[in-house]
């Protein structure tokens, strides 16, 4: 089942044209890698789904129902949630405040309720089989820590889709494979993951479909056991 | 060692030399006296403990308090009620303009507050004709030098602040906010906080608290002076980064801006006892804000460390 959906989406920006026509979708349960080089378009392609960056021309479908008023707080919404490279973090507070960061779980509408809202981050980084304490500060963790804290607060909304730019760019070989496992995890919340990434390896262990971009274009779309990262290297190059 | 300098204890070893050195020091009159001393800068501080934690800065709170009170009792001068509503409205109102301006059109608050710090230092001026008035109602001179319960109104005011203060901080979202806006306004942003709205609270908490903390300055002087809360923007600021607040945002305490109000107080009260001239106080005061400052800094380069 197609769970998004774009037709024919365009995005402009004066007369540089850095999505061009592109039509994909994403099935229920899948983690589609997108893939290309610098400038291929892929962010933009992502915070166009979320509306961050407003579409030039064409559609977007969510659940087989077209979505009108493409903005944030309307795709969040929804369900559609974003991790960004920079991981919009408050390094300074704990886990579980970032997490719920907007959406605090409060007790007669006024007070805080610090316990509860504990108690779930510590469920939610167990079910991510993740090893920090709720109660950590989000400074004294490590790179592959803080992109999983990032990931866990886009999952507390419960989302269905959620989209991952770059997660593990900036991370060592051992953080890399801790996010990658999370990943992989996230299928048995049957949550459907779209993963920008620029590492193939990472691309080829965790995603079921690959997509690549180039000059706004896609070139390919393929399930992951029908190509390999030599193709993709090479028209990604070429 | 400045690292591990921490205000609580500094509060304890302050008491236990000034108890050691003035047998007065721990009389309830005394400790009344510095309570009291410090419950003008105290309830400042508690507001400024807010916007400094969304990495903000309100130099206008002393000119807010001259300015409120004597535009209450200019117009209002034999209407305790109304120099009351007056003088909170007025102080609120100065704070929504600053913080309209630096929350909504996101402009500098150093500049923004040192601007109406002047500004309204000013117009105390011109509403009183640069003349202190005299003669306030009964109920304003309660505010400032009644009692209850045995205990300084004074004093009671500043303790209720508190609590709601640590209330405010610990067991709201608003309290929560303050400090996510100072660590990362944009990922606050991101996250669906109303960033310019909470910023624009903060230095409406800050004014409405001068308003309060002016009607207790007019109660205990019998006088609204256009010329007072001169330089308390300093003192307030020592005693919240002194407490532990980063002057960077982020990270704030309100037990600690406690503490920090009351070292000062006690360094004040001591030094007095020991019969050490204003001059002095002020250098040490000074010294002291420094070593507080390098220490936040020092905490600061730690997490980053850490970070690393």
């Amino acid at each position: 089942m197609k769970i998004l959906e774009t037709k024919n989406i365009t995005k402009k920006y004066e007369n540089n044209i850095v999505l061009d026509n592109l039509s994909f979708h994403l099935n229920k349960g899948e983690v589609l890698a997108i893939t290309g080089d610098n400038g291929a378009g892929k962010s933009t392609l992502m915070k166009c789904i979320t509306g961050s960056e407003k579409l030039s021309s064409g559609q977007l479908y969510y659940k087989e129902e077209e979505v009108i008023n493409i903005i944030p707080s309307i795709t969040r919404e929804i369900g559609i949630s974003m991790v960004y490279q920079s991981l919009n973090l408050c390094k300074q507070q704990t886990v579980w405040e970032n997490i719920y960061l907007g959406r605090e779980i409060l007790k007669n509408k006024i007070i805080l309720d610090k316990d509860k809202m504990i108690k779930n981050t510590s469920e939610l980084l167990q079910k991510l089989k993740v090893n920090i304490k709720a109660t950590d500060v989000v400074s004294n963790l490590s790179g592959g820590q803080q992109q999983a804290v990032a990931i866990a607060q886009s999952l507390i909304s419960n989302p269905d889709i959620l989209i991952l730019d770059e997660p593990t760019s900036a991370l060592s070989i051992k953080e890399t494979n801790g996010v990658l496992e999370m990943i992989e995890n996230l299928k048995y919340l049957e949550v459907s993951v779209i993963i920008i990434s620029h590492r193939l390896s990472d691309v080829f262990r965790v995603a079921d479909r690959v997509i690549t971009l180039k000059q706004g274009q896609k070139i390919l779309d393929t399930k992951i056991s029908k190509t390999s990262i030599d193709e993709v290297t090479k028209l990604i190059i070429g | 060692m400045l690292r591990k300098l921490n205000i609580y204890f500094m509060l304890l070893i302050l008491v236990i030399i000034f108890a050691c050195i003035s047998p007065y020091f721990l009389t309830y009159q005394n400790i009344s006296n510095i309570l009291l001393a410090s419950s003008i800068i105290g309830i400042i501080s508690l507001g400024m403990s807010f916007v400094i934690a969304t990495s903000g800065i309100d130099l206008s709170v002393g000119s807010i308090l001259a300015f409120s009170s004597c535009f209450a009792v200019t117009l209002a001068l034999d209407n305790p009620l109304l120099i009351i509503i007056l003088s909170i409205v007025s102080a609120i109102f100065i704070g929504l303009i600053n913080g309209y301006i630096i929350g909504y059109k996101r402009y500098p608050a150093f500049i923004v507050t040192l601007a109406t710090m002047s500004i309204v230092r000013g117009l105390g001026y011109i509403v009183t004709d640069a003349l202190p008035i005299y003669g306030l109602p009964d109920a304003i001179k309660f505010i400032g030098q009644g009692r209850l319960f045995m205990i300084p109104v004074p004093i009671i005011i500043f303790i209720i602040t508190f609590v709601l203060c640590y209330f405010i901080k610990n067991k709201t979202k608003t309290g929560h906010y303050f400090a996510f806006i100072g660590d990362n306004e944009q990922a606050s942003f991101n996250a669906g906080v109303k960033t310019s709205k909470y910023k624009c609270l903060a230095y409406i908490i800050s004014a409405f608290l001068c308003g309060i903390a002016g009607l207790i300055t007019i109660g205990r002087m019998n006088t609204a002076d256009p010329s007072v809360g001169f330089m308390y923007e300093m003192s307030a600021i020592t005693a919240v980064i002194l407490g532990g607040t980063s002057l960077f945002g982020g990270k704030y305490t309100i037990t600690g801006t406690l503490a920090g109000v009351l070292v000062i107080g006690i360094l004040q009260n001591g030094l007095n006892l020991l019969s050490v001239t204003s001059y002095y106080q002020q250098v040490i005061i000074g010294i002291i804000l420094i070593l507080a400052i390098i220490s936040n800094k020092q905490k600061s380069k730690e997490n980053e460390n850490i970070r690393n």
